[in-house]
């Protein structure tokens, strides 16, 4: 009783009385607020919402008689150019007069580049609120051959046969210059169900290709007057005199060479002619094969074998990742491994003075000629897709046909004339805000190519056919002389070899994923181990009796099936 | 009279154990807080920011704000709704009592898996607004069946001295029972804070605008794009990404410190209820 009377009565529960009222009063606010806000869209979206659902290309013309169509994509990964910026930009507003030159309104939905996979693959899965058109490299090859069986993502060569006014068609076509990709894009049934962005490098007129390779300092090779290396072993003694002489001048033996050996590709593995995935390929010689058979590994791993137990590898860098950066900004790493033309690992040094100077391929093994791992001339990657949202096809045909046209593409590649590229006795080059310029700068100006606003990854697809020259042009010259010299370099074998594969059964896919976890891990953990010495060379045969059973044959077999079949349709 | 207990031999080994345990507990901290104020590319050398970024990032400012506004409205509405749904569980006279307390323990173990849960999200309007990451969560069953169990230890005689007094319910359950469950209610607010305050998953799913979601998911960005493989990308893409990293080296250690110390600073003001809140929820759970 005395605890009823205290807590009715006594002056503190006037105190609790107050913050009780205002406790009720905040509330009731909050939840009138959910409640109205439940009701309503967020006015902070772009076209998300349920409201925005129904406004596919199924609603009827606007006043101005164009037709909506509703797109969604991933926000650019450029820390400065972002698609939700896109009104600043000259090119954007060239490229908005084509839409409206074809009666299209497109409504988009831009979503935070590292959540857009998840935003795709819930709205997706759950059928909610898909837009007409939209990014879908997010999906997996199983699950968006799954969407076409469902029939929830629509054939593109069906569009285009039936609703193009020609454009993409003719883009398409044998000869145009989506052609190769449409073949990889094409299934088993002869569909085609998405679109790719295509990139189309030449050099002095031909195909030319950059590639990753391994890069030592150049700076620390000057300071310690030591040669360029021009096999494996003076590669070797090269990191030796780095570490003994204190390259970095920290006063410690640290110097190191960073890079990922628990990948295939890593520069070494290609000094040994070893191909740069578990199943992958000599683009020469077109037939699938493991690094496990080829004849150099035995020597890759003991020359790693011997660079780990001197400590002129750094072994936390196994597996990449964090370490990996750490060593190059803790100015440790003696050699990289990277593209060869690139010029943004010097920067995270923290040394002035910097210059990583791209080598080999070296020679390494009598076993085997070094090979080149080469970023194709012809890329073409990431998947475009209409769903079947999209209930006027004639809209979806207008938009290919925009995003196949010349004009499409010289914005997407070139920008605006006077403003991003000049043209020069007939030839285009692109103008130093658009070629070498910060990508502050040309945010700020307003004056910037196509791709970097909406393509590369982002909301459209891109289309890119300039020639190496442009980028050569503007990297240091040593870098420039190496890239010129190995352009004709052969063998080779690609970066990214779903370039070269078609579009996979759904066994295939399904056999693929069964296989390629434990063969995987189990590849990249043998490997460790041997690198570090942790097992033996002698029981070689049971390591590769252990990948055997793990499915590598079959692997190879349905890679074999795939590059076949990637043969038969690319008659070039 | 006090007696005089000898330091001995024990007690300085549990004094160096307690030291190592506090040194293994606090030096990541150290650490991420020492590079979060370091120069980006030489967080040896020791140049020492005042946050300099996080200072004028505007989007980090508004993510912040929005994680206050969601842990301030969670706590609330958690608080509100497990008080008001714990109360009639407690009386006796609640006709089938038993067979409610059991229906809300089904969802407590099986959740609808995330498709539905979007659907339903989706269905109700809730997509891409704020009421995403309040009202599906403002419902907690096992903070209900906490303050339930509290709720059972207070005494029956309070509740029917109150009504002789000539108290309702709502008097009751505001003047009695919520005073007398000042533990258990620190206890279901601080866990609220905490939870909401890291959750990063819900506005993942449910957020895809990035002006309304909370610092947490304003964090993963800047560690999510720490760690792509840039061999893994094309040239072009590849240089995009690596100036990214670079400019975001220190940024995600401040980031680290300044998303948690708030959370840290909670827990003294909730002590002196959290421990016996603990107890006596775990005691009689």
């Amino acid at each position: 009783m005395d605890i009823v009377y205290r807590l009715f009565y006594e002056e503190e529960s006037i105190l609790e009385k107050k913050l009780w009222r205002y406790l009720s009063v905040t509330l009731a606010v909050l939840l009138m607020m959910g409640v109205l806000s439940a009701c309503a869209t967020s006015p902070q979206t772009t076209g998300s919402s349920n409201k925005n659902k129904s406004k596919g290309s199924n609603q009827a013309a606007d006043k101005a008689g164009s037709k909506t169509i509703h797109i969604m994509g991933p926000e650019t990964g450029n820390p400065h150019i972002h698609f939700k910026d896109r009104e600043k930009y000259s090119s954007w507003k060239e490229f908005q007069k084509l839409f409206k030159e074809k009666g299209l309104n497109p409504k988009f939905e831009v979503v935070a580049n590292d959540q857009y996979q998840t935003t795709l693959q819930t709205r997706m899965a759950s059928a909610t609120d898909m837009p007409d058109f939209l990014n879908v490299t997010g999906l997996g090859d199983d699950t968006i051959l799954n969407f076409v069986d469902k029939g929830t993502i629509l054939p593109v060569n069906q569009i285009i046969d039936e609703h193009s006014d020609g454009t993409a068609k003719q883009f398409f076509a044998e000869g145009g210059k989506g052609a190769r990709s449409n073949a990889l894009n094409a299934a088993e049934n002869g569909n085609v169900y998405w679109i790719s962005q295509i990139q189309a490098t030449t050099y002095d007129g031909k195909p030319g290709s950059t590639n990753q390779v391994i890069s030592v300092r150049k700076d620390w090779l000057d300071k310690l007057n030591l040669e360029v290396p021009k096999t494996a072993d003076d590669f070797y003694h090269m990191l030796k005199a780095f570490r003994e002489k204190d390259a970095n001048g920290n006063g410690q033996q640290d110097e190191v060479l960073a890079f990922n050996p628990a990948a295939w590709n890593n520069g070494i593995a290609q000094w040994f002619g070893l191909v740069n995935e578990i199943s992958c390929f000599v683009i020469e010689d077109g037939k699938a094969v493991s690094p496990w058979y080829q004849p150099g590994i035995k020597d890759y791993f003991k020359y790693l074998n011997k660079l780990a137990k001197e400590g002129l590898m750094d072994t936390s860098t196994i597996g990449g990742g964090d370490p990996l950066d750490q060593v190059i900004a803790e100015n440790k790493a003696g050699a990289i491994f990277d593209y060869c033309m690139q010029t943004w690992q010097e920067p995270g040094t923290g040394d002035p003075d910097a210059a990583y100077l791209p080598i080999g391929p070296l020679k390494a093994t009598d076993a085997a000629e070094p090979i080149l791992a080469i970023e194709p001339p012809y890329l073409s990657y990431n998947r475009w897709a209409f769903t079947k949202e999209c209930k006027d096809l004639d809209v979806a045909g207008t938009l290919l046909d925009i995003l196949c046209s010349d004009k499409y593409m010289e914005l997407t590649q070139w920008g605006i004339e006077g403003e991003t590229y000049e043209v020069k006795d007939g030839e285009k080059k692109l103008l130093p805000i658009a070629l070498n310029a910060s990508w502050e700068q040309a945010a700020k100006e307003g004056k910037e190519i196509g791709d970097l606003i909406w393509a590369n990854g982002s909301i459209f697809p891109k289309r890119r056919f300039v020639p190496m020259e442009n980028e050569i042009s503007i990297v240091p010259e040593y870098k420039a002389e190496f890239q010129r010299n190995i352009i004709d370099y052969h063998p080779t074998t690609p970066l990214g070899k779903e370039n070269y594969f078609p579009v996979p059964t759904q066994e295939q896919v399904q056999r693929r994923l069964e296989l390629n976890t434990d063969l995987g891990t189990q590849s990249s953990q043998l490997a460790t181990q041997l690198i570090l010495g942790q097992i033996s060379m002698d029981d070689w045969d049971s390591h590769i009796q252990s990948l055997k059973d793990l499915g590598l044959d079959e692997i190879l077999k349905i890679d074999q099936t795939l590059l076949d079949r990637y043969k038969k349709n690319v008659k070039d | 009279m006090t007696v005089k207990r000898k330091f001995n031999a024990g007690d300085i080994v549990i004094n160096l154990v307690m030291i190592l345990v506090c040194f293994i507990t606090l030096y990541p901290m150290y650490y991420v807080f020492i590079l979060s104020i370091s120069d980006p590319v030489v967080a040896a050398s020791m140049k020492v920011y005042f946050y300099p970024i996080l200072a004028t990032d505007g989007k980090m400012w508004r993510a912040y704000g929005y994680t206050i506004f969601y842990v301030v409205a969670n706590t609330l509405l958690v608080l509100l709704t497990s008080i008001t749904c714990a109360y009639p569980l407690t009386s006796k006279k609640l006709m089938g009592r038993k067979f409610v307390v059991a229906f809300l323990l089904v969802p407590m173990y099986f959740g609808g898996g995330l498709i539905p849960s979007f659907l339903l999200i989706s269905k109700l309007g809730l997509y891409n607004t704020v009421w995403a990451l309040i009202i599906p969560s403002c419902f907690n069953i096992w903070y209900i069946i906490l303050t339930r169990t509290f709720f059972v230890g207070i005494p029956e005689s309070l509740r029917e001295s109150a009504q002789i007094d000539g108290a309702n319910n709502f008097t009751i359950l505001s003047r009695i029972y919520v005073p007398l469950s000042k533990p258990i209610l620190a206890v279901v607010g601080i866990y609220t804070i905490v939870g909401v305050w890291n959750s990063w998953f819900t506005s993942n799913v449910y957020q895809p605008d990035t002006s309304i979601q909370p610092l947490q998911m304003y964090l993963r960005r800047v560690l999510v794009q720490q760690t792509v493989d840039l061999t893994k990308l094309s040239q072009a893409e590849a240089e995009a990404m690596a100036r990214l990293k670079l400019s975001n080296n220190q940024l995600k250690y401040s980031m680290i410190i300044f998303t948690t110390l708030p959370v840290i600073f909670t827990y003294p003001f909730f002590q002196k209820y959290f421990v016996k809140g603990v107890m006596l929820g775990s005691l009689k759970g």
